[in-house]
């Protein structure tokens, strides 16, 4: 028994893997049922050139712009891998539409799998908010007005839009309180949000089966 | 006395199981109140403005001019100085009252435009129609040792 054999036996994965990787699929799907894994792999390319660029990333008033500098000139690799994660998440907003308009087109939004197309709509609505909140991370001007401008729509409701405001910005003005609490929302609430909400998105699929094409 | 014994243990087991439901609900209920509060500033305070040198060749003898005022060796900020008929001056802010784009001047019908929703804004800074309700923000103004300094919320 080498070792690998010794470590799948032990860890026991290997039924899992089964459930989740052996599964019958339905005739007759083309390759627009793709966009949901494209999607995922932006997601998780997304997700490890983030760890990447939080080793190096500084989210304060003063240093944010700098570090920013710092990751595009001086840090091996830094310029690829910020590259990797905007480009990524391009992917990733571009394939989740191409997704849900495919799963629209299909039908395979009825019943019995109405909550999955739930749970869809709540993924895309965080990772619009993962964009959002990661485009005033450089700090740059850019990114301080487009921040001031979309927090400002937030604060347009009626009657409760001042304390909205307040909330969300932690200060009357765009500040470098916004700056540390939207760099923890963009890595640490998000992600994890969204990861639990992918798995019970995965979870199911793998029970109730991917919808027979129309 | 053997079942009675027996709908003792279930009744506690159904109790138990209220408890921490319960439990659990209280704290679910509890967290997002804790969240808003921690996010909620307890007293916020708005800035206040820093004044800057406007530089003597950036006054407009006429109209209007757009000026980038240094803020720091990358910074810079841009606003509108406006030369009134009457060789006064007003500084205006560029940012929009509505949702705080950046307007742009158009000269030839002399009015400032946002691109986001269409505000128009009259060369000293009046809503002429769109969405603002304000006029633009006038920056104060201070002249000292025959300089003139303008404040910005930096």
């Amino acid at each position: 028994m080498n070792i690998i054999d010794w470590f799948l036996d032990r860890f026991r994965l290997k039924t899992v893997h089964r459930g989740i990787f052996d599964r019958d699929i339905p005739e007759g799907i083309s390759y627009f049922y793709c966009f949901g894994g494209i999607a995922f792999s932006a997601f998780l390319f997304c997700f490890i050139s983030g760890l990447f660029l939080s080793l190096h990333y500084i989210p304060s008033e003063k240093e944010a712009y700098q570090s920013i500098l710092r990751i595009q000139e001086e840090v091996p690799l830094g310029k690829l891998i910020r590259g990797i994660h905007k480009w990524s998440a391009n992917v990733l907003i571009v394939s989740i539409i191409f997704h849900s308009i495919r799963v629209f087109v299909t039908k395979s939004y009825r019943p019995p799998r109405e909550l999955n197309w739930v749970v869809g709509v709540l993924v895309f609505l965080i990772i619009m908010l993962e964009g959002f909140t990661g485009y005033l991370l450089p700090w740059d001007q850019k990114a301080y007005w487009a921040t001031v401008v979309g927090t400002n729509i937030a604060g347009s409701i009626p009657f409760v839009g001042e304390t909205i405001l307040l909330i969300i910005r932690g200060n009357y003005e765009v500040s470098g309180v916004t700056l540390s609490r939207f760099y923890s929302f963009h890595v640490l609430w998000f992600p994890s949000i969204i990861i639990l909400l992918l798995w019970a998105h995965f979870h199911m699929i793998k029970k109730l089966g991917i919808s027979k094409p129309l | 006395m053997s079942i009675n014994k027996q709908l003792e243990k279930i009744n506690r087991r159904v109790f138990l199981k209220k408890v921490i439901k319960s439990f659990f609900l209280v704290i679910s209920l509890i967290l997002p109140f804790i969240w808003l509060t921690i996010l909620k500033p307890k007293n916020p305070k708005r800035r206040d403005f820093k004044f800057f040198e406007i530089p003597k060749d950036k006054y407009p003898k006429e109209g209007l001019k757009k000026v980038d005022i240094k803020i720091d060796e990358k910074k810079y900020f841009k606003i509108f100085l406006v030369n009134r008929n009457d060789n006064s001056l007003i500084a205006l802010s560029p940012v929009c009252t509505h949702l705080g784009c950046f307007v742009n001047f158009n000269r030839y019908n002399n009015e400032f435009i946002c691109p986001c929703h269409g505000g128009r804004y009259d060369i000293e800074g009046r809503v002429i129609t769109g969405p603002p309700k304000e006029n633009l923000q006038r920056l104060p103004v201070k002249i000292e040792n025959d300089k003139i300094y303008v404040g910005l919320i930096i």
